[in-house]
């Protein structure tokens, strides 16, 4: 998070983006703007489009997706990524964490009577 | 999901493109394959976003500089940087750099472009002030109006027509250039022409560049008689706006008056040439001032304005006992 300022939807959703499109993908192969799609009905509304396009480059690059063209007749080509068995890998690493994570999150608001 | 694409209207199209290629232009800095591997596949993706929306990206997705650098921070690359090194590119010249920039400055702020007519028509005025001045002709109005003219046309004709060869550009680069040096002064001589008005005549110093013109040549002196035809000194004239006459100095500086005094500070004949005949210490003012004509010593007066006086048959009598000095001189009508 930067700048200190008041924490909102889209600075936590930053810091679990990889998380949340190795997901995504991970149950089914998607271009970019459908990825977007998905986090969005989802209930991830604050995603920003670029943000998704850029995450995903950024795991094919790591490793943890792979990344194929379909062409189109009638127009541009799509570029459709999917996981392989490092981005599987990735993902339940970082699920743990984050499933540790929101547990500790979690105990800490009920002592502090904000239940969720 | 499925697998067949959106196609949207023509316009969307259009517009996808445009988005698409502002982004990669944010991104030109780096790599061209990463480029490549960053946008391939956003057309396509942003077709179907303007499609679902149905309206302009810009709404949709804010200003394609954020969109680049959102995309570049989110893939784990470095912000976009201006800086470049100048071992990496090669020394950009400055008048390539002064032409871009100027582009640029159009580019951003189109207005701009309205004004250019008006430019065209200054510096035509411009040109044709300075060779009115080359000249000397005095015609401070008729040529640069023709410039002006001359200039629109010529800015109306480039317009409409494929670039020009790089030493035309030159020229015409170099003009502009020179018109825009010579604004500033000439803008100050009309300035200074038009708040030229003179409430107390005896106030006004002569001034220079002479304004007496005969038969289209600036006057070099003047001799004045008066209505019964007796020679007037040191006459001034003024113009019905309170100016004063004044003749040039070619007659005194161009060496057929050798004696006349000269100011050390400017070089100038030290003569009041507003004052007639011109005269200066040692010299007759009415002697031949080297032009070959000698002003007559009286001229026969004027009918019906000399009036009952007896001068008249005076100054008439005592022109006739001298006159064969002046006799000569009917020929020489003051007309060059």
């Amino acid at each position: 998070m930067e700048g200190g300022g008041p924490v909102d939807g889209t600075q936590l959703v930053k810091g679990v983006l990889d998380l949340a499109v190795l997901a995504v993908v991970a149950r089914e192969d998607g271009y970019g703007y459908d990825v977007v799609r998905r986090l969005r009905a989802a209930g991830l509304d604050e995603v920003g489009d670029a943000s998704v396009y850029g995450t995903l480059r950024r795991l094919y690059s790591a490793g943890a997706l792979t990344s194929y063209v379909v062409p189109s007749d009638e127009g541009p080509h799509r570029k459709y990524y999917g996981i392989n068995a490092q981005g599987r890998t990735v993902l339940e690493t970082q699920g743990k964490t984050w499933a540790a994570f929101a547990a500790t999150m979690d105990g800490l608001l009920d002592r502090a009577g904000v239940g969720s | 999901m499925n697998d067949t694409t959106v196609i949207g209207s023509a316009g969307q199209v259009e517009d996808v493109r445009a988005y698409v290629a502002a982004v990669r232009a944010w991104l030109a800095d780096l790599p061209t394959d990463e480029v490549e591997d960053l946008t391939a596949g956003m057309e396509a993706d942003l077709a179907e976003r303007a499609a679902e929306s149905g309206g302009p990206l810009g709404s949709l997705l804010g200003e394609p500089q954020a969109y680049a650098a959102e995309l570049r921070a989110a893939a784990g690359l470095p912000p976009r940087v201006e800086v470049l090194t100048p071992d990496a590119v090669p020394r950009e010249p400055w008048t390539d750099r002064l032409e871009r920039e100027a582009h640029e400055l159009v580019e951003q702020h189109p207005w701009l472009r309205e004004l250019r007519p008006t430019w065209w028509l200054a510096r035509g005025a411009v040109a044709g002030w300075a060779v009115a001045s080359i000249l000397g002709t005095g015609r401070t109005l008729l040529l640069p109006t023709v410039g002006a003219a001359l200039s629109l046309w010529l800015g109306l004709a480039l317009r409409r027509r494929e670039p020009l060869g790089t030493m035309a550009q030159a020229a015409l680069g170099a003009g502009n250039v020179l018109a825009v040096v010579l604004l500033l002064p000439i803008l100050a001589f009309y300035t200074s022409l038009s708040g030229e008005t003179y409430d107390d005549p005896a106030l006004q110093s002569p001034g220079y560049p002479p304004n007496v013109v005969a038969n289209g040549e600036p006057a070099q002196n003047l001799y004045a008689y008066d209505a019964a035809g007796n020679r007037l000194d040191g006459v001034r004239v003024f113009d019905q706006n309170g100016r004063a006459l004044v003749v040039g100095t070619d007659g005194l500086m161009d060496g057929r008056n050798p004696d006349v005094p000269i100011r050390p500070e400017d070089g100038m004949p030290d003569v009041a040439l507003d004052v007639f005949p011109l005269t200066w210490p040692g010299h007759d003012a009415w002697q031949d001032a080297g032009f070959g004509w000698t002003p007559p010593l009286t001229l026969p007066a004027v009918a019906g304005r000399g009036g009952p006086t007896p001068s008249v048959s005076a100054s008439a009598s005592s022109g006739s006992s001298v006159s064969p000095s002046a006799s000569p001189s009917p020929t020489a009508t003051p007309t060059p």
